[in-house]
């Protein structure tokens, strides 16, 4: 089984998208700081990671080479609330972010995403 | 005998009272020679009262001694005072005479207790005996006299200045009244005849020197004089009234009294009139004053360097009066004082500039204080070594400068403001020299703004609009992340509440074989709600992302551009204000896409607030018709057509409404500051056009502009740089 790990302080967000998926027939799991994502990574070693830029310990994009480091064939979608966040976005990019979703989204167009990137 | 008394009294009380009220006001070097003369002069006065009145000779003989003390000295600082006007005090030679002639006097002192110098003095009738030594003092006094007369008359010669040789005269006319004072007051010494006029000469001496001085703006006492004279009349009429009154009676009890009566109004009158006399003086030039102030207030408004430089220069010919003005300002690329506007009226003045060392310069950084052509002639820089005097008066000649007055930033000096003579010939007041120094002042704050504009296009009014308006949209869209991820929130439940629960739940309900109308109705209208609030919700979270962009960096102007996406994200913001429908939005827009080189986020706030202030003006006209302030259009529908078209590179973009449009008055003042038709400035995001009109032209050869006609609507034409494949290309190399 696939396995998703969410990544957002939103708590509420995090419970949404884990039953979402599970639902779907994902395993998925969920991180609040960027340090619990490292942990979760390390311990459930996910194949897709969505990923939020604004957490409270560290920021979404600076994560991203400690996340390679550790598995460099992780998918990961950055999700971000603020408005095409150009440099952020552009930055990413060169980092192997998969893909990005801006906040509102719809779970639906979320999922189609996850499904794509999961059978690359 | 009595006549002797009055005038040696007013003779010696206005010399004193003058020398005293001169010095108090302005404390210099020639008002203190100035005052020791006139002590000299009253000594001498008052000494010859004591003569009159003593009752034997013996006492008249001591007295005539102290009043020749006072003649004595009356010499040593006259000449130093003629040094000085005639600006030949500085030369070494000069100066020893004013030595000289010190020791001269005190020479004479000492032997005028002799009875070679004066032999004896009897009161009843008036006599002096005069010794062989008083011929000594009479060459001495004519000695000097003829030099002072000649001193002045080869300084008249040599100087240019009309001004000053007007001036001139009044001293040269002053010193020879003088002169024949003292003249006949020796020869009523060596003759009985001749009554004692000499103190009327005396008197108008120093009358005509005061006036001279006045003139010459070595001090500022019009008024002072105008004190001492009025204080002199109203006390020659408190003191001389009663005392009259009992020569007459004989009766000195009534007269005391009524000098006690009459001192007690002295004051009042005094002080009445002097009010008066002031306001009368100054009247013009408190006019002329106001209106400079007022005028150069309005300097920082003044963007442009090269027109703030002429409204300088205007102000100083118009209220200041003076000839010519000029206006040099420091230079970086040069590191030099440059000439940067001027304005004269009877004589060419070359450009000229100046380094830091040079003698001007340098003086202004050490007095910070304006300076005064004449006061430096008549105050010599003797005492500073890193100024070449002689290169300072040069150029001031060459500046052709009555006064030069520093405009300092700081510690800096920015620049300085030249003036010529007035225009009348008159002096430079010292209230002429404050109000100097405030102009100066505002001077510079205005052209600290403008260089300021001209180097970053803001004024500093902008800059802090510009700050207010970050930090609220810093703030606003730290908020609109929040209300975002709310959104999101809501949006994403309720979808997977339709999306995953609904279902099971219907497929639950169809297991426990309830197949009930009702409840598919209630599972149907489940879903249909969750799915508006999963869309209302999503919609709501996205006009609070593009408020994010608020925030966003705005300095880049040439990052490719959808007009599409500019024009949804300003609609997408507008539809938290009103319905879009009442727009009647109307697009000309030829196929294809429309690249802009710009920023997105200000383009989106033009175009925000264009259309904002369109919806008011369709909103306005529909209250005027209603109202029957103009006629009523009764197919009026709301319309606005966004075209736009490519020209040359560039995209044309009009938006035409149909409002109530502005008056031809409004049109000219629609891109001026903080300028609205609106009842309130704060409506929308507080952006004016003026603030619009920057951000356009923020973009290359970015323009706006506006037509309008009352009642039928507005249109703004912008024109943008379309995107080209060239800059894409260009882009990437720099990437």
């Amino acid at each position: 089984m696939k396995t998703i790990l969410i990544v957002d302080d939103e708590v509420l967000i995090c419970k949404i998208l884990k039953e979402y998926f599970e639902l779907n027939g994902y395993n998925t799991f969920a991180a609040f700081t960027g340090q619990e994502a490292l942990n979760s990574i390390k311990k459930e070693k996910p194949n897709l990671i969505l990923l939020d830029i604004g957490l409270p310990d560290i920021s979404g994009i600076e994560l991203l080479p400690m996340i390679k480091a550790m598995d460099p064939n992780i998918k990961i979608i950055i999700i971000s609330a603020y408005s095409e966040d150009e440099e952020n976005i552009s930055r990413a990019k060169l980092q192997g972010v998969n893909d990005y979703v801006v906040k509102p989204f719809s779970l639906t167009s979320l999922q189609e995403i996850v499904f794509n990137k999961m059978s690359d | 005998m009595n006549l002797h008394i009055i005038n040696a009294l007013s003779a010696g009380t206005f010399s004193l009272l003058l020398g005293l009220l001169v010095y108090l006001k302005t404390k210099k070097d020639i008002t203190l020679s100035f005052f020791l003369m006139n002590i000299s002069i009253s000594i001498w006065n008052f000494a010859d009262i004591l003569i009159v009145l003593s009752p034997n000779n013996t006492l008249a003989l001591f007295a005539d001694r102290i009043a020749n003390i006072g003649a004595f000295f009356i010499i040593p600082f006259f000449i130093k005072i003629n040094l000085m006007i005639t600006e030949s005090y500085s030369k070494g030679f000069y100066k020893k005479l004013f030595k000289y002639s010190i020791i001269f006097s005190v020479f004479l002192s000492i032997i005028n207790f002799t009875k070679y110098f004066l032999k004896s003095v009897s009161i009843n009738p008036f006599r002096e005996e005069i010794g062989p030594l008083y011929y000594l003092f009479i060459a001495y006094f004519v000695f000097f006299s003829f030099f002072v007369l000649y001193n002045v008359l080869r300084y008249y010669l040599k100087i240019n200045s009309p001004v000053k040789k007007l001036q001139l005269k009044y001293i040269f006319s002053g010193f020879y009244v003088g002169i024949i004072g003292v003249l006949i007051y020796f020869a009523t010494l060596l003759n009985r005849e001749i009554p004692p006029i000499h103190y009327y000469f005396e008197i108008l001496y120093l009358s005509i020197f005061a006036y001279a001085i006045v003139k010459h703006r070595l001090m500022d006492i019009k008024i002072v004089v105008t004190r001492a004279g009025i204080f002199l009349v109203v006390y020659t009429f408190v003191l001389g009234l009663p005392f009259v009154f009992g020569y007459i009676t004989n009766n000195w009890i009534y007269s005391t009294i009524l000098m006690a009566i009459l001192a007690t109004f002295g004051p009042v009158a005094y002080s009445k009139l002097r009010r008066e006399a002031e306001n009368i003086i100054l009247q013009e030039e408190k006019i002329a004053h106001k209106l400079l102030l007022r005028t150069s207030k309005e300097m920082s408004t003044v963007r442009e360097l090269k027109k703030l430089f002429s409204l300088i220069t205007h102000i100083i010919t118009k209220y200041m009066r003076a000839t010519n003005a000029a206006v040099y300002l420091f230079d970086n690329e040069t590191n030099k004082y440059i000439l940067k506007d001027i304005r004269f009226k009877n004589k060419d003045i070359e450009p000229l500039f100046f380094g830091k060392k040079d003698e001007i310069i340098a003086y202004l950084n050490i007095k910070k204080a304006p300076i005064v052509y004449e006061e430096l002639v008549f105050h010599p820089l003797t005492d500073n070594e890193e100024i070449v005097y002689e290169k300072l008066i040069l150029q001031f000649k060459e500046l052709s400068a009555a006064i030069v007055v520093p405009c300092f930033s700081k510690d800096f000096l920015l620049g300085f403001l030249i003036l010529d003579n007035k225009e009348s010939g008159q002096i430079y007041t010292q209230d002429d020299l404050e109000l100097l120094s405030i102009l100066a002042n505002q001077s510079v704050l205005a052209i600290e703004n403008a260089i300021f504009y001209e180097e970053t296009g803001k004024s500093l009014a902008q800059q802090f609009q510009e700050h207010r308006l970050r930090s609220l949209g810093k703030m606003g869209s730290g908020m609109a992340h929040q209300i975002n991820n709310r959104f999101n929130l809501i949006s994403t439940t309720a979808e997977l509440s339709y999306l995953e629960y609904l279902p099971r739940l219907k497929s639950q309900l169809n297991k426990t074989n309830i197949k009930d109308e009702l409840v598919n109705n209630l599972t149907d209208k489940l879903d249909k709600y969750l799915k508006i609030i999963k869309t209302e919700a999503h919609k709501g979270g996205e006009i609070a992302r593009t408020l994010t962009s608020f925030s966003r960096n705005t300095e880049g102007y040439e990052s490719p551009v959808v007009l599409d996406e500019v024009i949804k994200g300003s609609l997408n913001l507008l539809s938290c204000k009103f319905d879009l429908t009442e727009l009647g939005l109307l697009y000309e827009l030829p196929a294809g896409d429309f690249k802009v080189a710009g920023n997105l986020a200000q383009l989106q706030d033009v175009f925000f607030n264009l259309l904002d202030n369109a919806h008011d003006a369709q909103k306005k006209k529909k209250e005027e018709m209603g109202w029957g302030k103009i006629q009523l259009e009764s197919d009026f529908k709301p319309k606005i057509i966004i075209r736009a078209k490519r020209e040359n590179g560039f995209l044309k973009l009009e938006i035409e409404d149909n409002g109530i449009g502005m008056m031809p008055a409004q049109v000219d003042q629609t891109f001026i500051p903080f300028f609205t038709t609106k009842a309130s400035a704060m409506k929308g995001t507080g952006l004016g056009l003026y603030v619009i009109k920057r951000m356009v032209e923020s973009h290359r050869e970015g323009k706006i502009e506006v037509k309008s006609e009352y009642g039928k609507g507005t249109t703004f034409f912008m024109q943008l740089p379309t995107y080209t494949e060239k800059e894409k290309n260009e882009n990437n190399i720099n990437s």
